[in-house]
């Protein structure tokens, strides 16, 4: 049936490599626009303190920009997975109606009513709008952090439907405490940061040179008998998406932008529970658990403090790879 | 339930189609807006800036979404596009890996320093003149240059750079002078307030101290940088004479100052000159007490196949007054005549203070300076106490060749003669007489334009007019200099004689000869002329991602050749994108009325057809065929209502035309098989209740109005798609003018390439988002056929007037 | 120019602008007035010209732009800041090429606003 082929994406060869760019490229978007949610948020409840000068404007684009990015990042989600996308439009959906009950309230003059003496009613309704994002108490489900959870859950842990395409992909091995880490790299452009490289010192990727900074390669004469893990990694200037699967399944995803500018930098970390993943990432990070893993983010540091912390997180991955050590025993059965 | 059935609500695919075209309409808009963005950049940023590599690795990664989301719609017809962004990609990625080689970062330089030569950091007069003196010893004044890198850390310390880009951006002299004049002045003002650095103030004193001779009296001059050597942009900025020392700092700022004059600004803007292509350098001399001053034309620009020099010799007292002599050039230096017999035979002015011998003596000089910089040159020189010559400015010397053209009309009358010739060549256009500048409109351009005087002020419209014909000026005045750069037939002094030509309709021009016919006269010359003044107006000195970026190399989506594999850059790729997502709107449309019948026909008496596709019980009681107060959609209500205005008249003038046609005959005639639409086939609008997606062929055009209104103002956004198709290209061009105009005085921001006008508005209150819906409306009705009515360019404003005015019995 | 020797005029339609502006410019010692309407505060101007205005953009009846003008066309000494919540590069532009001395777009800190103002009065001739 035609809308079937709507869904449908090549598997093989060049268009598997379009595939996985385009991925990290829509999940690029995605994240930036996560950024943005909170990032309001966060400005939201700074300009709640009091000390600002605000008006009704203010409190009424922050819901209105955050429905738009939600209908973003919703759409990017189901391009990436489009299986079961329809619960998240209808969730959508439902936070428009709630942002819509909020700004009706201004249009109709009821949002200047009932404020105490003191409180201006601008800082009323930026509170009521704060609540929408993130109640301290009640349904957090329905908030608007609840939804963007629910966005990454769809696309962490729902079965990816074009896999990693290994075969057209180089690779470099890296050796790392009794494991090598097989780093298979998307060719993008003619020039890809690890051609004709022998190690990661020597990679153009600034983002996998500071992961593996502090983390020591062994030097061996022979993988074997060592265990093995994949990884793909897309590196494209200051970013990179590095991720792990079972099958399938996204076991671990590290995306990473270091430019160096500090609004733009960020790590954003999947880990399944597979991986065993508390001890794993740095107290640094700010976390939330979905439904089979952890979400764990760092952004907004200074550059030296993003590199340590990467620095830090790689070294916890590829040196202690606790999780990973009970996955590949699982598949050497 | 079988998910194919009729639903109430959208069906998942559906809505996921639907959405698919929503996020592709904002991301086209958002690519524009990019490659506008972009565009400014370039014209004051390196390529290499970070502030132009972010946003172009940024556009080249939306564009690779916008391709995924369109062959998600068109079931991956599309893959081409992959490979046309990699390949733009790859080769972007190698240009700004690519890094040129810098010039050197002095702030100060010495004219006998080998730096000096370097035009990039001294500009093209000081570097001339450090060219001169390494050939000539000793002819050339000790002078100093404030180099380009100490303009740019200037306008860095004072933090200058944005704030004079916000204010240029979009300036023209000619469309709002008003507020091209405030902005400039605003301009100049913030230099001239503007915090020297001390760095500056340091290299200045330190330079003058080591190059001052004698009085305590300095010319500052300007010495702009241009990059490709092109121009001189002759007196298009300040010179200052007599600054004493004290006085140099005050006097580079106004020289800076001057770069932000209305002429300089225009004179750039229209010429094509990028900001970050021309910085300024400038130049400090001591000045020379003289006896004696004047120039060196190395060739006589009426006669440049012959070795004959012009000398001219100024008058102290009077710089408007010369003797002009001819010198014979070659092995023997030989004087041949006064040109200027009007004062004497011999001129009374040098006949006391030179011999012939001495005036061969320093045309030779001049004959000397051409060889060894290797290029005719215009040489400003100056006699010193003891008689030595000395060389103040130089530059290159423009000669214009005159094609040989096929004369046509033999019997062509001459209207008048006389002038002096200062570029000889051939035009034909219509005679204009304009007293200003500001008096030129775009409907003027191509013409034979009259003046009085020789105003630098006229420079911004030289690139855009066929001739020059001044009553009055001086071969030496800078208007010539410019009109020599832009190789335009000129004639000056022509005299009171001129005044017969004005009000004539089409007249041809002859500059060498000094003389104007009546009618055209020679077979082909207006294309040479317009191709003439797209080569003037050719951005001068494009950066190298410009072709790969910004270039436009597909521009009608009806042409064979307008497939995925052939578009070029990203501007192509946007403008492909955006054709074949309205297309598959169409086919949208059509499954959901062939295939799944969620659709349904509006039911009106207007002589128009359409589908409405509900994606949110949008339609208030759902039925076969609604009528257009059912559908409860805000935009669709306010674009309904002034489609459905009373006022407007429903035009069939092309039906009175082909009436008893074959209806293919008519199709054939008109083109109007064109396009992937006939006229016959549906039109569609998709509603929910704060969107509409509004798509229809319109006889020759194709319309899309897409808009989402909520309660808010941040999500309002309106976009409208005008595409001519089919019948004559003229007439479609101003269809699409008068809607440029339109929507561009209602606040649209716009895009336009060819007969594809693009145009969105964002961000607008409820009630202003619904006028500006039902002023579309009405436009979607007046355009049906405006190219049936639209006879000539000049009816574009008038129709735009009584459209804006609201008065539309012109449109039936 | 001493801040004790300022006269400031604030015009924003939005009550807690002026309530909140009112007491935190006063901290620096200016003498300050705040209007609600922007036609009663020109009327107000042209009789007692400040030496500092402080606009919103948009009000209703007359926008800050139209209130610039007017102010500078009756003393051209007078620095005048605007305030936009809807801070644009179009109206920056304007505003700057209008002669505004700065702007400033909501939501900011008084502190903040203060900066902008002290700036102002050491510009002003005494």
């Amino acid at each position: 049936m035609e809308l079937l082929n709507l869904f449908k994406r090549s598997v093989s060869g060049k268009s598997g490599i379009n595939e996985l760019y385009l991925d990290h490229l829509r999940y690029i978007k995605l994240l930036e626009n996560t950024r943005i949610i909170m990032n309001l948020f966060g400005d939201g409840q700074e300009k709640a303190c009091g000390e600002y000068i605000l008006d009704v404007h203010y409190v009424t684009a922050m819901v209105e920009e955050t429905i738009r990015v939600l209908g973003t990042l919703v759409f990017d989600a189901c391009v990436m997975r489009n299986h079961g996308g329809d619960a998240l439009f209808h969730q959508w959906d439902d936070q428009k109606k709630r942002a819509g009950k909020i700004l009706l309230s201004v249009q109709n003059g009821s949002w200047l009513q009932g404020s105490s003496g003191n409180e201006d009613p601008e800082y009323r309704l930026l509170k009521d709008v704060l609540n929408w994002f993130d109640p301290e108490k009640g349904d957090k489900k329905s908030s608007v952090m609840g939804f963007v959870r629910e966005i990454f859950n769809h696309i962490m842990t729902r079965t990816c439907t074009v896999p990693f395409p290994f075969t057209d992909m180089p690779a470099l091995a890296i050796p790392c405490q009794g494991i090598v880490h097989r780093i298979h790299f998307l060719p993008v452009g003619d020039e890809t940061p690890l051609s004709g490289k022998s190690s990661v010192e020597a990679s153009d990727c600034r983002p996998l040179r500071v992961m593996f900074r502090d983390s020591p390669q062994n030097a061996i004469t022979s993988d074997s008998g060592l265990a093995h893990v994949r990884w793909a990694a897309v590196m494209n200037g200051p970013f990179m998406s590095l991720g792990f699967r079972e099958g399938n399944r996204i076991l671990c995803q590290v995306d990473i932008c270091l430019s160096g500018e500090r609004d733009g930098d960020y790590v954003f970390v999947f880990m399944h529970d597979r991986m065993i993943p508390e001890p794993l990432i740095p107290l640094e990070f700010s976390t939330s658990k979905i439904n089979d893993g952890i979400l764990a983010w760092c952004y907004d540091r200074p550059a030296a403090v993003m590199d340590d912390t990467l620095a830090l997180l790689g070294s916890r991955l590829f040196s202690t790879p606790l999780g990973l050590e009970q996955i590949l025993s699982d598949i050497r059965r | 339930m079988n998910r194919f059935q009729k639903t109430d609500a959208a069906s998942y695919p559906v809505r996921f189609r639907y959405e698919a075209l929503r996020s592709l309409m904002n991301s086209n808009v958002h690519a524009l807006k990019m490659l506008g963005d972009l565009g400014a950049d370039l014209n004051h940023a390196r390529y290499f800036d970070p502030r132009i590599k972010v946003p172009v690795q940024r556009l080249i990664h939306e564009s690779f979404l916008m391709v995924q989301e369109l062959n998600l719609l068109a079931e991956n017809r599309y893959d081409d596009l992959y490979e046309v962004l990699s390949s733009i990609r790859n080769e972007t990625e190698r240009i700004f890996n690519t890094l040129p080689e810098s010039p050197g970062d002095a702030l100060a330089l010495s004219l006998d320093t080998e730096d000096a030569l370097d035009h990039r950091q001294v500009g093209t007069k000081a570097s001339m003149l450090a060219r001169i003196s390494r050939h000539m010893p000793g002819t050339v004044p000790p002078g100093f240059v404030i180099s380009a890198k100490g303009y740019r850390h200037f306008l860095d310390a004072n933090d200058l750079n944005e704030r004079i880009r916000l204010l240029i951006h979009n300036l023209d002299m000619r469309k709002d002078q008003e507020t091209f004049n405030v902005r400039t002045r605003t301009i100049r003002e913030w230099v001239m307030q503007a915090r020297i650095p001390d760095e500056i103030i340091g290299a200045i004193e330190a330079s003058a101290k080591a190059t001052a001779v004698g009085d305590d009296k300095w010319a500052v001059r300007a010495s702009a940088v241009d990059e490709d050597l092109s121009h001189t942009f002759a007196s298009q900025y300040e010179s200052m004479t007599g600054v004493t020392t004290q006085n140099l700092t005050d006097a580079y700022r106004r020289v800076i100052a001057s770069r932000f004059s209305d002429q300089a600004v225009s004179y750039r803007i229209h010429s094509g000159f990028r900001e970050v292509r021309t910085p300024m350098a400038v130049l400090f001399m001591p000045m020379i007490d003289m006896t004696l001053r004047g120039y060196i034309q190395t060739r006589d620009i009426n006669n440049p196949q012959e070795n004959v020099m012009e000398l001219h010799i100024k008058a102290m007292d009077d710089p408007l007054k010369s003797d002009v002599f001819r010198v014979m050039g070659g092995r023997a230096l030989r004087w041949i005549e006064n040109y200027d017999q009007k004062d004497t035979a011999k001129g009374t002015l040098t006949q006391q203070k030179l011999t012939e011998e001495r005036l061969c003596d320093i045309a030779g000089q001049g004959q000397i300076a051409r060889e060894r910089i290797g290029d005719d040159l215009h040489i400003e020189w100056a006699l010193d106490q003891n008689g030595t010559l000395k060389i103040l400015q130089a530059q290159r010397l423009e000669l214009a060749q005159p094609e040989e053209m096929k004369r046509t009309n033999h019997d062509s009358r001459i209207l008048a003669m006389g002038g002096i010739s200062i570029v000889p060549g051939r035009a034909e256009g219509n005679a204009l007489y304009l007293k200003s500048p500001a008096h030129f409109t775009p409907a003027h351009k191509g013409s034979i334009v009259i003046v009085d005087e020789a105003l630098p002020d006229f420079g911004p419209i030289l690139t855009d007019i066929a001739a020059l014909l001044v009553i009055g000026g001086h071969p030496t005045d800078s208007l010539a200099t410019l009109a020599r750069e832009c190789s335009l037939p000129t004639i000056f002094q022509m005299g009171p004689v001129a005044r017969r030509l004005v009000g004539k309709r089409r007249i041809s021009v002859n500059t060498m000869k000094r003389t104007v016919y009546e009618g055209s006269r020679w077979r082909s010359m207006r294309e040479r002329v317009f191709a003439r003044m797209a080569e003037s107006n050719r951005v001068k000195g494009r950066s190298p991602l410009y072709d790969r970026l910004l270039r436009l190399n597909m521009t009608d989506p009806d042409q064979p050749s307008f497939k995925a594999k052939n578009c070029l850059s990203i501007q192509d790729t946007v403008l492909f994108i955006h054709e074949m997502s309205v297309r598959s709107m169409f086919g949208f449309g059509d499954q959901q009325t062939g295939l799944f019948s969620t659709s349904s026909r509006l039911k009106t008496d207007l002589p128009f057809k359409c589908q409405v596709i509900d994606m949110d019980h949008a339609v208030s009681s759902p039925k076969k065929n609604p009528l257009p107060e059912d559908i409860l959609s805000l935009p669709f209500n306010a674009l309904w209502k002034g489609v459905s205005d009373k006022n407007l008249i429903w035009t069939q003038h092309w039906k009175h035309e082909m009436a008893g046609l074959h209806p293919d005959l008519k199709e054939a005639v008109f083109e109007s098989n064109k396009g992937p639409r006939r006229v016959t086939d549906m039109n569609y609008v998709i509603v929910s209740k704060d969107y509409m997606n509004f798509n229809a062929r319109l006889f020759h055009h194709y319309i899309m109005v897409d808009s989402h209104m909520g309660p808010g103002a941040e999500n309002n956004e309106i976009h409208f798609r005008f595409r001519g198709s089919g019948g004559i290209e003229k007439n479609r061009s101003r269809c699409a003018s008068f809607i440029e105009t339109v929507l561009g005085r209602r606040g649209f921001s716009l895009d336009r390439k060819g007969d594809i006008v693009t145009a969105w508005m964002r961000c607008y209150a409820r009630d202003e988002s619904e006028k500006v819906l039902e002023d579309l409306g009405r436009l979607v009705v007046c355009v049906r056929e405006l190219d049936a009515i639209l006879k000539n360019d000049a009816d574009i404003s008038r129709y735009a007037d009584h459209f804006i005015k609201g008065s539309y019995t012109i449109f039936a | 120019m001493d801040m004790k020797n300022i006269k400031i005029m604030v015009i924003d339609d939005e009550s807690i602008v002026g309530k909140r502006l009112k007491p935190a410019l006063e901290k620096t010692g200016a003498q300050v007035e705040t209007f609600e309407d922007p036609e009663s505060a020109l009327a107000h101007f042209y009789e007692n010209p400040t030496d500092i205005v402080v606009t919103d953009i948009r009000m209703d009846k007359i926008d800050g732009i139209e209130i610039l003008d007017r102010v500078l066309a009756k003393s051209g000494q007078t620095k005048v800041i605007i305030i936009t919540g809807y801070a644009t590069v179009e109206i920056a532009r304007e505003a700057l090429s209008k002669g505004a001395f700065d702007f400033i777009a909501k939501p900011f800190k008084p502190s903040d606003l203060r900066v902008i103002i002290e700036r102002a009065a050491q510009d002003l001739t005494p």
